[in-house]
């Protein structure tokens, strides 16, 4: 099992991980996600950053920060044994509120990925162990 | 170049087909839709972009579904951020 573990960065100490995807062309790049336990969402990034990834589209959704565009994402973290097409989201007004807490920021990770491992933080870390213990039988 | 008009055309016929395409395919099976037509599938994700790309299209203006997933067209986000929403 392996284990990101970082501290809270800025002024509000929000909880970051750091995830890499590959792109239609096989190039890997690394982004620095806010971790948002509250969100339902497997990763909503900056637009930028979406269009540079997306691999193929899926369903627009409507939200109260206006439309979201959808497409799978290539998660590729072969380190942590996280090789996954999972569903990513684009919205310019998160993209640019996460910037404004964080120019670093690309976007954010939420529940549906954080949950497929363990996560969790104390005063000073955030952190998220993949894959998870085999469960032990009963 | 990806466009909305093509995006809602896509949307449109995966709405219009979506139990045909059910019944035709077994789950986790993908379905790529281009200018509002299916034009390809797979059950291997990666093979599909090399049918789309095969196409003379780039994968990023097409639309994949992968049948039995749930399609939002709604939701709210709450937003970590105080004075963004």
């Amino acid at each position: 099992m392996s284990e990101q573990r970082t501290p809270y960065i800025g002024y509000h100490a929000r909880p970051y991980l750091r995830f890499a995807f590959s792109d239609l062309a096989g190039a890997t790049h690394d982004l620095l996600l806010l971790a948002d336990t509250g969100s339902s969402y497997s990763f909503i990034l900056h637009p930028t950053w979406f269009d540079r990834l997306v691999q193929t589209r899926l369903h627009r959704l409507e939200t109260n920060f206006g439309r979201m565009t959808c497409g799978w994402l290539h998660v590729y973290m072969p380190e942590m044994s996280m090789v996954e097409l999972m569903r990513g989201y684009a919205n310019r007004r998160i993209g640019e509120s996460l910037a404004e807490e964080n120019p670093d920021f690309a976007g954010l990770v939420g529940l549906p990925v954080l949950r497929l491992g363990e996560y969790g933080g104390n005063a000073t870390d955030f952190w998220f162990r993949y894959p998870p213990p085999t469960p032990i039988a009963p | 170049m990806w466009t909305e008009q093509e995006q809602d055309a896509n949307e449109a016929a995966h709405d219009r087909m979506k139990d045909e395409l059910e019944r035709a395919y077994p789950l986790k099976h993908f379905v790529a839709f281009g200018h509002g037509q299916v034009i390809g599938d797979s059950a291997d994700f990666f093979e599909l972009i090399g049918v789309i790309r095969g196409q003379g299209r780039d994968p990023r203006e097409v639309m994949v579904v992968r049948i039995g997933d749930e399609e939002l067209t709604g939701a709210n986000v709450f937003s970590p951020f105080p004075d963004a929403s």
